[in-house]
């Protein structure tokens, strides 16, 4: 008995046979099973068969007066505007968007420097800060001016000490 | 080349070509008329595009065959008459044929009845490929250009949609003798 299965698993083959695509060895050792197999010789007539009548049936005639209704249909309509390009590439638009919202939002700003006639009079501020620190004169108890008074007065009394902030020999513990 | 002559002076040397392919395509002479009719206006819309030694008749097989699987297959309007149906009645229709002889005419117009009832049956993209390949004489290669997919599927398909065919068809070769 023969192994139908190992034969239908052929019949891609007999496709590629029928339809002249196979050639070489291949095509020589399916031909020579063929001779030898009924069932793939009938499968490949079938196939041969099928593509001959799909072939040769006719189609109806095309109804009269469809190829005038057809130009008829295409020359009444307008003529369709050509897209523009950023509208077939989404990115492109996307970004095209993007740079009209920055101009937009750019231009509502306006520019970074101040106008002339907007520009405050140095001479005000220097009035200003004036007024201000007579009216809340400077504290010197703060921590940070002490400190800094301290290190002064040091300085002055021993300066060859050396820092004990940043002794010479000490390994360098920068924390990074 | 985007003139509405030129265009029509194509589509002129390949009409029957392309009621044909509608026609087995969709099955209907009405549905075949509608697929024409809008491939050709995409076409023409997309002519500008359409670069000469390109094949005219396989640029526009690719346009009939994309809104033929994008929206025929979604009407679900393909089916129409069952195999048994044309065993039973043997409807010539009106089809084409050159021969004479009655008999001949009768059996041919069976079997394009058949046929056409047979490749309704197969899925839009099996029915595709049969009628590029097998009805228009298309290569795989070219076959694959038209359907955009590789000539891998363009060969499983065929062979898929054959298989079917044979099983469909092979009652009616049985009847009519395998002519």
């Amino acid at each position: 008995m023969r192994n139908d299965k190992a034969c239908e698993e052929r019949w891609g083959c007999l496709n590629d046979l029928a339809d002249g695509r196979l050639v070489g060895r291949k095509r020589s050792r399916l031909e020579a099973h063929i001779e030898s197999c009924e069932r793939c010789r009938e499968a490949l007539e079938e196939i041969r068969n099928i593509k001959s009548k799909v072939r040769q049936t006719e189609a109806p005639h095309a109804p009269d007066g469809l190829w005038g209704r057809c130009m008829g249909r295409i020359a009444d309509r307008p003529a369709r505007q050509a897209p523009f390009r950023w509208r077939r590439k989404p990115a492109v638009g996307v970004a095209a968007a993007c740079l009209a919202a920055a101009a937009a939002l750019v231009l509502s700003i306006g520019p970074f420097s101040v106008h002339d006639e907007d520009e405050i009079p140095h001479d005000h501020y220097v009035m200003e800060h004036a007024g201000f620190a007579a009216a809340q004169p400077l504290d010197m108890s703060s921590h940070h001016i002490l400190l800094s008074a301290q290190g002064a007065e040091n300085d002055r009394r021993n300066p060859d000490a050396e820092s004990l902030e940043t002794p010479n020999d000490a390994p360098n513990t920068h924390v990074r | 080349m985007n003139g509405l002559d030129d265009f029509q002076a194509l589509v002129a040397g390949y009409q029957d070509a392309i009621y044909r392919v509608a026609y087995r395509l969709t099955g209907h002479p009405e549905d075949a008329e509608d697929l024409v009719q809008e491939s050709l206006i995409e076409a023409f819309q997309a002519f500008g595009r359409f670069r000469l030694g390109t094949r005219f008749d396989h640029w526009l097989y690719r346009i009939m065959t994309r809104n033929y699987i994008d929206r025929f297959r979604r009407r679900r309007r393909l089916d129409t008459v069952s195999l048994e149906e044309v065993s039973r009645d043997g409807e010539t229709g009106d089809f084409a044929d050159s021969s004479s002889d009655p008999q001949a005419l009768l059996e041919k117009n069976q079997w394009s009845e058949s046929l056409q009832a047979a490749l309704a049956q197969l899925t839009p993209d099996f029915r595709a490929v049969v009628v590029l390949c097998d009805a228009q004489g298309l290569s795989y290669e070219e076959t694959s250009k038209v359907l955009g997919c590789p000539i891998g599927t363009v060969r499983s398909r065929l062979h898929r949609a054959r298989c079917q065919l044979r099983t469909w068809l092979r009652p009616h070769v049985e009847a009519v003798g395998g002519k």
